[in-house]
């Protein structure tokens, strides 16, 4: 389903010095799964060359269809993914539908469709190259093993790339760019937690962790817990008619009861993102929990899109850690 | 010559710089209007305090407030505070055994919990300016009232009339039906501060124990009619700050007499005598698209900011980074 689909009509060109490039949206990389492929894929054929970020700000495409309702997050990405097709001879950008079991929302699932329909209809874009969306669905026999092969068959079919090596052997554990130790010197730890392209994405979050670690603070994220300890954690919360069963939902849960409790931290700060249902929903949840805690982790929920201005964000933070500090005021 | 410590809160509507002894009595304190031109409102304060006070000099200075990194820029300090801690240290200072700090201001609004001295929690509105002075300011303008004058007028009011005060246009909507159908003018301001306290307990406080002694500050408080809603709807009475239109800026200064860092030498009287403007480019250099502002001063940059990744500001100071 979907290996390398859209932008019809339009074939491969290999660039004059015959390198590939392939883009893959930076969003998206924060994703463990999607990190894991990424290493994989590179280990299979070390001679292409990845790009991942949008340009510079001039040179970034307009993106035509709206999205409706959706998150800026989610925006965000297609606007990446349709600035990377100027740039590269194949476009990946993965349908993450479940991951470790649990569903991804409905508006990453339908993702490359939305990229592959403003790469459509956009007139100022020359070049569509085709987009490869293997699926990623953790559930079925294949997981995370049956999309890299999805993947590799689709960059081996369309692009005429040969595997460096046994597939089975390119698929490890991702390696992740921040240090995920869960150890807390110094001042002490403060656990973010949100979806992960929330926590890790400095446009998104608004430079949020570098304000915290600035402080003398490190950040945490639930990334350094395994997902199946987050997940059991997450579990004692199943009392709804139905259960959380969004993936990221499962680990901000887990994660905010791990931190709170298993191993607290100086504070927690959840980021989310003005229009998604999923972190409304959590709003509520982490904030009831919070309330019932006999001794709370300071708690600070941030919607980032609600701030234009860097100042507004510093100050949320600047206080918030003036309180962990313990900042004497009289 | 005797010294003093000065705060300066550059907010949203109005600009305020407060002086003190090096007692920490109050020496003076200025509300000035900002006008969207803060280095003309810092300098006018500065003025002011100086024209009545000639004979002072600066020990530190601290600014808060939205424009307190531009402040800061102006008169030559590295002590900038947010908001939520200047206002808990003026609370502080002045009732110690403050619980709950209620404070709105031109377009902001915050409660800070308070436990033995210490700020504990906060909340602040975000996006929606419903509920605070500037939303105050334009219905007042609106009937022809001043400020000052809608507080009064509601406070004769026995009947205030339901209106929504979760946003700003259904509230002047309903503002603008009831006069049509004729309903007094008393009634109708005296139900818009009954739905801006209701507003700020449902969305700011948000279920927020609210311990006492409870301190109001900011210059809604002010209105006398805000304070009585507020009173009727905690259940609880309210300590007025007797500074409240300048607690920020209160706050600065009591910041900038605990300075123990060496700052660098005051030079926001060259604000008087000088020529200083803004000018703001956007950065292209990656999708965040900074509008990066510079102070100029007499015709050469001398400082630049909001550059969230420091590139340009940090060329300023080698070794700092950007806010």
């Amino acid at each position: 389903m979907n290996t390398a689909a859209a932008a019809p009509g339009r074939s491969f060109r290999r660039l004059p010095e015959d390198i590939m490039n392939i883009g893959l949206p930076e969003e998206l990389l924060h994703l463990e799964a999607v990190r894991s492929l990424h290493q994989g894929l590179g280990r299979l054929y070390p001679e292409v060359r990845w790009h991942h970020s949008q340009p510079r700000r001039s040179e970034a495409p307009e993106v035509i269809i709206s999205e409706g309702d959706a998150c800026f997050p989610f925006k965000k990405t297609i606007r990446t993914s349709c600035s990377l097709a100027g740039r590269a001879d194949a476009l990946l950008v993965p349908r993450l539908v479940r991951l470790d079991g649990y569903l991804m929302c409905p508006n990453f699932r339908g993702l490359p469709d939305l990229v592959a329909l403003n790469l459509e209809r956009s007139s100022s874009e020359p070049r569509r190259p085709p987009l490869i969306s293997p699926l990623i669905d953790e559930q079925g026999p294949g997981g995370r093993r049956g999309s890299l092969k999805q993947a590799m068959e689709a960059l081996s079919g369309t692009l005429g790339l040969e595997p460096q090596l046994d597939p089975a052997l390119a698929l490890t554990e991702a390696s992740n760019p921040e240090d995920q130790s869960t150890a807390c010197p110094g001042k002490g730890c403060i656990a973010l937690l949100g979806h992960p392209y929330m926590l890790g994405d400095k446009r998104l979050n608004s430079r949020i962790p570098e304000i915290i670690r600035s402080r003398g603070y490190r950040t945490i994220t639930p990334e350094s817990v395994p997902f199946a300890r987050l997940d059991r954690l997450a579990s004692e919360r199943d009392y709804y008619a139905k259960t959380l069963y969004w993936r990221f939902a499962r680990e901000t849960l887990g994660g905010y009861i791990y931190f709170s409790r298993e191993q607290p931290v100086s504070g927690i700060i959840f980021l989310v993102s003005f229009n998604c249902g999923l972190d409304a929903l959590l709003r509520v949840e982490l904030a009831a929990l919070h309330r019932r805690s006999e001794q709370p982790v300071p708690l600070l929920t941030h919607v980032s899109d609600e701030h234009t201005q860097q100042e507004h964000v510093v100050t949320r933070i600047e206080a918030f850690l003036d309180i962990l500090d313990g900042l004497p005021h009289a | 010559m005797h010294e003093i410590f000065l705060g300066i809160d550059v907010g949203s509507v109005t600009t305020k710089v407060v002086a003190l002894s090096r007692d920490l009595s109050l020496l003076d304190s200025v509300y000035l209007r900002t006008f969207g031109n803060p280095i003309r409102a810092v300098a006018k304060g500065l003025e002011r305090v100086k024209t009545s006070h000639p004979n002072i000099q600066v020990a530190a200075v601290a600014t808060t407030g939205s424009g307190r990194t531009l402040a800061a820029k102006l008169v030559g300090t590295s002590l900038v505070k947010n908001e939520i801690t200047t206002h808990t240290l003026a609370a502080v200072h002045i009732l110690p055994e403050v619980q709950t700090i209620i404070e709105i201001g031109g377009q902001d609004s915050k409660i800070i919990i308070v436990r033995d001295r210490l700020a504990v929690d906060f909340a602040m509105n975000t996006v929606c300016a419903a509920g605070t002075g500037s939303f105050l300011d334009q219905q007042a303008g609106r009937l022809g009232l001043d400020v000052e004058e809608l507080g009064r007028l509601a406070l004769t009011s026995d009947n205030p009339l339901p209106i929504s005060g979760r946003c700003t246009v259904f509230a002047e909507t309903d503002m603008i039906h009831k006069q049509q159908v004729g309903e007094s003018e008393a009634d109708i301001v005296a139900g818009l501060c009954r739905s801006l306290v209701r507003n700020y307990l449902a969305t700011v406080a948000k279920g927020k124990r609210l311990a006492a002694p409870l301190v109001f500050q900011g210059g809604v408080a002010a209105n006398p009619a805000i304070v009585r809603e507020f009173e009727r709807q905690i259940g609880q009475p309210l300590t007025i700050s007797p500074h409240f239109g300048v607690t920020g800026a209160y706050g600065a200064a009591l910041l900038a007499s605990r300075s123990e860092e060496e700052q660098p030498p005051f030079r926001g009287f060259e604000l008087l005598e000088r020529n200083f403007h803004i000018e703001s480019f956007l950065c292209g250099e990656c999708e965040e698209g900074c509008s990066v502002l510079c102070l100029y001063r007499d015709g050469d940059c001398i400082a630049h900011w909001n550059d969230r990744c420091g590139r340009y500001s940090a060329a300023d100071h080698p070794g700092a980074t950007g806010s």
